[in-house]
Parts: structure tokens; C-alpha cells; sequence
């Protein structure tokens, strides 16, 4: 097995509200394998964005992160100096934002922006090293040398999302966080921005993190993958598994609402809908949707175990709900 | 066939003044038709840019087309009189893609739901009017007591965008046209959206007309469905057809691009697209000759008319020459269900 980049353990991240304490990661523990394409699901709310700002320590007031390790090769990241910190930023674990939006600067060319980490993480490069820099980048990510004096209005959604992905490559990171990086894409925009990612991450060897809700997506991109909801993580194993046999009800579910492109099928939905976070419910995050709970699910809190080898689910019914399906699923 | 709906050969350019040098046709030459007495779900599909929304604020009598009509119950929407134009504001509902913005945040759902009454005049009295509103939420599977009363940020988007279903159920109407009803959504909540567009037609008779850049969705709720590129139609027929054996290089490009939920599956399409410089001149060529894969030469020249392939279906590309020509007026006899 490749080594561990990027261990988390415990991250909890809490914002204090004037209501209340909102647990938007609530004891989030995974490893990321050096090289290895891993992601992160949920729908809106489940907190998959603050765990991927709580990796890079971007959580501003009144979020906080309250607990946990972060250990990058070994070295927590959370015990770090902001100073310290800014020189892992980029360098150690980069973003790639929605790049289709705004995230670039409208009135600064592209190659300033290129530029700008790099002089700022190893600053003493000549004129010419820097610029072949930035030539090596934009041809690692498809685009002709000339976007370089471009601005970002000049760009095409698919090729601002590219220099997205060049700006968080430029530093040799080990991981790189990717957070819903083509959900403002058209399909086969999308498909081709994800090939540019994915051939730029195999080339500087990094880890990535897609955070996202596509489950197509992620079926076809990443190697493993981690379910999010309410604030914690319900099942994390690898991807082949998580669409043959799903460990937790809401993997079940959420694979089941995906409509598909071979058969036509009753839609199927997710009863009721995802619960106030400043009012959770007791025991079980998911049991008032779920369909197999019972009381033992509101009495007693789910801890996230090893339920096979490599696979971890929050869930104490997996026994019980196998033996109802016993062909598989869950 | 009666016709309730129809757009007749409209072409919408935008910017075209008298010194704008660029052009933009967002809709070239579109004609369909909704009837009034065979409900059915038609998707409109396409990438962004490719005119879909423009169709819709058409259609709408938002957007005045620069060539072509529509026409309601034959009759122009511009020389509509003030009842036919009441009538049609009845008939023809929307659904917006935002189910955060169309609400106002100040007021309580409940607003959306009493001004068409008020407006159309539907109810008598307060209970009148009360039962006609618990009446609709619980057909698109809301609970009254849980909606009414709320403002729109203590909901969900799913239940927001419900409620739009709700608003434009209330008046009975008979087309509803959604754009986008499901991008802003969940994936655990998009099905009961789209679980109630379909119950729109099969329970009230209403006929959708469903904007979309998904093609999942469109292949799981309607019966027929029109491919949009760049202004044009590319591909137009029976669902089942078109989504599991396209026959138009652009809809090939665009079904192979979506990526499946099964990791076993290839997620590969290198040899569907290409890019090259075709040297187009004039504005009557196919609009996809650049990124296609089987460019003729005759594809720059003039733009392809739309063939039948088989009994239910047509694609706009000169690979299926050989086969007959459907004028753009009758692209409705591609469909089924309809006669």
C-alpha cells in the first residue's frame, strides 16, 4: 500500500452562532494515500466545503476548528504558525477553486497570477526560468501559450477552470484540494477539464481531494470516496465498493437517486429532508430518514468502525440490514 | 390535432443594432408545437449558450422573436387582445431555475401562493382560498401545516421549488414550461421535483415543456426530446431512441460525456471530437463542423435540413442525407404519442 500523505483525525470544526453551536465537521477522520484521487460527497450543508477549508486552515469567524489533527507526512498542520502555515499553503496542500465563476482576477493577465505563488514560495527565479515556468504550466494543462496574456474575461469557462488547476499544480503540492472544480461546466467541457486535472495530478504525483455531490463524477474520477452528512462522515471506502454493495443507508439511497442514462426507473428520492444543524437528532444523524431505523438508532450514537477491511461505516444495523438483502446492497 | 402552443420558424438575434458589429443568434429557424388535448413531457436539451432559455423566455412572451411568431390557440402572441392575453398568462405557467431568488424574502411562502389566486380570481372566500392552496401542496407532497405560514429561508430547496410546482398547478394551466427546474437541488430532493412534473401531465393533463442541460433526467421524464446546439436543432425525436443510440455526432458527444455512476464503465470519448479549423464563411453552415468528427465539406456551405431517420426520430447532419426531409414546420411528427 502507498504511504499516507495526509492524515485527519478528529477534525471538528464549529462555527458559534448567535443560536448556537453549529457542528459543521463534528469528527471527521480519514487518510489520503500519497498519489490517490479520493471523494468527498454530500449535499449541500453536509460540511464537505468546511472540512476542505479546515485542511488548508481557512476557516474564518465564527468558524473555528476546535480539535483534531491534521498531519501532513507526519507534521500537524493545525499546530503550525500562520507564518508557517502560509508556506504550506500552495507549496504542501494547494486549492483549485470554482474557477468557472470568479476566483481569477479580472484585471491582472494570467500570467501575473501564474507568478504570483511562485515568487512568493521560492521568489529568486531569473525572468526567463520564470517565464519558461509559466509556459510549462499552461502546456501541462491544454492551453496554447498565449493565454499568458490573456485576461480572464478573454477565457472560456473550461479554460479559466484549466488556469485554476495550473495555479494550484505551480508549487509541486502534495495534495491538492478540488472543490466541485467543473460543477459550472457544460458536460463535455467538464469531461475534458477533469482528464487536464487528472493528468496534471499523476504528473507532480499529488493526492487529490474532490469534493462534489455528482456521483457520476465521482465514479469515474476518484479511487475512494467518503459520504458526508451533517457534519460527519458516514462511510468511507473505495469506489467500486461504494456502488456495488453501499455499507450505510444514505450511500444506499444517494446512489439509488442517481437517475441513469440505460433505464427508465421510478425516481426515487430521499424522504424528508437534512436536519437544522443547530437541532440535530439524537443517536443517529441519519435516522429520521432512514428506512431501517428503529429506537436503538435515536438512543445510541453512531461511532464510525471498520466494517471490512479498508471500508468504515457510521452505521450499528449493517449486519441486520445485510441479512434482509441478502443479494447484495445494502 | 388541436394546437394550443406553437412557434412558428423563430429566430431570435441578439445585439443587432445599427452599429453593433457582433451578432449573436441565439435561435435559428425553431419550430414545435404543444397540442392541447394529448399531454406530454417534451425535453429541450442543450449546453449553455446553445439557446435553450431563450426558447423558453419566447414561448413565454418575454422575449420578442426577431423572425417567426408564436402562436396561442393560433392567434400571434403580439396582437393577443387583453382577455386572450389574461387567458394565456393562465394557461402557459413557468418554473424558474432559482428557487432562491424568486421568492422575496420579506414575505412568507404563502404570498406566491395568494396572489394568483387573487389575480385570477379563483377563490370566493378566505376558506375557499385556503382549501384551494392545502389542495395543491398536498399534490406535489407537501404538508400543508409544515409550508404555510414559513418564509421561504426556513425551506429547503426542494420544498421551494415544490411550491413553484404548487403555484402554477393552482391555475389549472395547460402547459407549464420549467427551465431548469432541478439544477439548484439536492440529488436526494431532485426526484421529487421531477416525480411531480410527471405527475403533472399523467394526473392533471398538463403538458411540460422540460429545459435541461441534463440528460439523465431528461431521458427519466419525458417521451420526447429536441438537442439544441448553438441556436439549432441537432437531434429530435423519441427519447428512448436519441438517448440510447444517438445518431447526431454532437449528441454522440454529448450522451458519451456524461459521466455514468458505475466505475466499470469507460468514461472515454477521444474520438468524438475534434477541433479544427474548417474555414467557415457566410452564416449558413452547421454550427458544430468545427468539433465534428465527420465534417463534410458540404457542412460549411449550408446548413443541414433535418432527415428522418426512422419513424420516430430526425437529426439535422448531412451523414443521413439519404433519408427523407423533414420540413422544420413538422418537426412534431417526429414525436410519439402524437398525432
Amino acid at each position: 500500500m502507498k504511504p499516507i500523505v495526509l492524515e485527519v483525525r478528529n477534525l471538528k470544526t464549529y462555527f458559534h452562532t448567535p443560536r448556537g453551536v453549529v457542528k459543521a465537521v463534528d469528527d471527521v477522520s480519514f487518510d489520503l494515500m500519497q498519489g490517490e484521487r479520493f471523494g468527498l460527497v454530500g449535499e449541500s450543508g453536509s460540511g464537505k466545503t468546511t472540512v476542505a477549508l479546515s485542511l488548508l486552515r481557512m476557516i474564518k469567524a465564527p468558524g473555528q476548528i476546535e480539535g483534531g489533527q491534521l498531519l501532513l507526512d507526519g507534521q500537524d498542520i493545525l499546530k503550525l504558525s500562520d507564518e508557517e502555515m502560509r508556506r504550506i499553503r500552495l507549496a504542501g496542500i494547494a486549492l483549485v477553486t470554482q474557477g468557472a465563476m470568479n476566483a481569477l482576477n479580472p484585471v491582472i493577465r494570467v500570467r501575473e497570477q501564474l507568478i504570483d505563488g511562485i515568487k512568493d514560495h521560492d521568489g529568486n527565479l531569473s525572468r526567463e526560468a520564470m517565464e519558461a515556468r509559466v509556459q510549462e504550466l499552461l502546456s501541462g494543462v491544454d492551453l496554447i501559450p498565449q493565454v499568458a496574456d490573456m485576461y480572464a474575461h478573454q477565457l472560456s469557462g473550461g479554460m479559466k477552470q484549466r488556469v485554476c488547476i495550473a495555479i494550484g499544480i505551480c508549487m509541486r503540492p502534495k495534495v491538492i484540494i478540488a472543490d466541485e472544480p467543473t460543477s459550472a461546466l457544460d458536460v463535455v467541457v467538464q469531461r475534458r477539464v477533469m482528464e487536464t486535472l487528472r493528468r496534471a495530478q499523476e504528473e507532480v504525483g499529488a493526492a487529490v481531494i474532490l469534493v462534489g455531490h455528482d456521483m457520476g463524477l465521482m465514479a469515474q474520477f476518484v479511487d475512494r470516496m467518503a459520504v458526508m452528512y451533517a457534519g460527519k462522515l458516514v462511510e468511507v471506502s473505495p469506489v467500486r465498493n461504494v456502488f456495488q454493495e453501499p455499507l450505510h443507508p444514505y450511500t444506499e439511497l444517494l446512489i439509488d437517486s442517481v437517475p441513469t442514462l440505460t433505464e427508465k426507473d421510478v425516481l426515487k428520492g430521499i424522504q424528508g429532508s437534512m436536519p437544522s444543524m443547530l437541532g440535530l437528532p439524537s443517536g443517529c444523524v441519519f435516522n429520521p430518514r432512514c428506512p431501517y431505523s428503529d429506537e436503538s438508532c435515536v438512543s445510541t450514537l453512531q461511532e464510525t468502525k471498520e466494517v471490512e477491511a479498508g471500508r468504515w461505516a457510521a452505521c450499528h444495523k449493517i449486519d441486520a440490514i445485510r441479512n434482509l438483502n441478502p443479494s447484495g446492497g445494502v | 390535432m388541436s394546437v394550443l402552443l406553437e412557434a412558428r420558424g423563430v429566430t431570435k438575434v441578439f445585439g443587432s443594432g445599427l452599429f453593433d458589429q457582433k451578432r449573436v443568434v441565439a435561435l435559428e429557424d425553431f419550430s414545435m408545437s404543444i397540442s392541447k388535448d394529448d399531454p406530454s413531457i417534451v425535453a429541450v436539451v442543450g449546453e449553455s449558450g446553445s439557446g435553450k432559455t431563450t426558447l423558453a423566455r419566447i414561448l413565454l412572451g418575454l422575449e420578442t422573436p426577431t423572425a417567426g411568431d408564436i402562436l396561442y390557440e393560433g392567434v400571434n402572441l403580439q396582437t393577443l387582445s387583453r382577455i386572450e392575453r389574461h387567458e394565456f398568462r393562465r394557461n402557459v405557467q413557468v418554473v424558474f431555475q432559482d428557487p432562491f431568488e424568486v421568492y422575496n424574502p420579506f414575505y412568507r411562502v404563502d404570498h406566491v401562493l395568494n396572489t394568483p389566486i387573487v389575480k385570477f380570481g379563483l377563490a370566493k372566500s378566505p376558506t375557499e382560498r385556503k382549501t384551494l392552496i392545502e389542495g395543491v401542496l398536498e399534490a406535489v407532497g407537501l404538508r400543508p401545516d409544515e409550508i404555510l405560514g414559513r418564509h421561504p429561508h426556513q425551506l429547503s430547496g426542494g420544498q421551494r421549488q415544490r411550491i413553484m410546482v404548487a403555484r402554477a398547478l393552482l391555475l389549472k394551466p395547460k402547459v407549464i414550461i420549467a427551465d431548469e427546474p432541478v439544477s439548484m437541488i439536492d440529488a436526494s430532493l431532485r426526484a421529487t421535483v421531477l416525480a411531480n412534473l410527471q405527475q403533472l401531465k399523467e394526473d392533471f393533463g398538463i403538458s411540460v415543456i422540460y429545459i435541461t442541460h441534463d440528460l439523465a433526467t431528461a431521458f427519466q421524464i419525458s417521451q420526447n426530446i429536441v438537442v439544441m446546439y448553438s441556436g439549432s436543432v441537432t437531434e429530435v425525436g423519441d427519447v428512448n431512441r436519441v438517448v440510447t443510440d444517438p445518431k447526431h455526432p454532437y449528441t454522440q458527444l454529448l450522451i458519451g460525456s456524461v459521466p455514468r455512476a458505475d466505475p466499470n464503465l469507460q468514461w472515454s470519448v477521444d474520438n468524438l471530437e475534434v477541433s479544427h479549423d474548417i474555414g467557415i464563411k457566410g452564416e449558413n453552415y452547421c454550427k458544430f463542423a468545427d468539433r465534428c468528427p465527420h465534417v463534410l465539406s458540404q457542412c460549411v456551405e449550408k446548413a443541414p435540413s433535418l432527415y428522418q431517420i426512422d419513424s420516430q426520430r430526425g437529426a439535422a447532419c448531412y451523414l443521413y442525407e439519404d433519408s427523407p426531409v423533414v420540413e422544420r414546420d413538422a418537426m412534431n411528427s417526429l414525436f410519439v404519442n402524437q398525432q
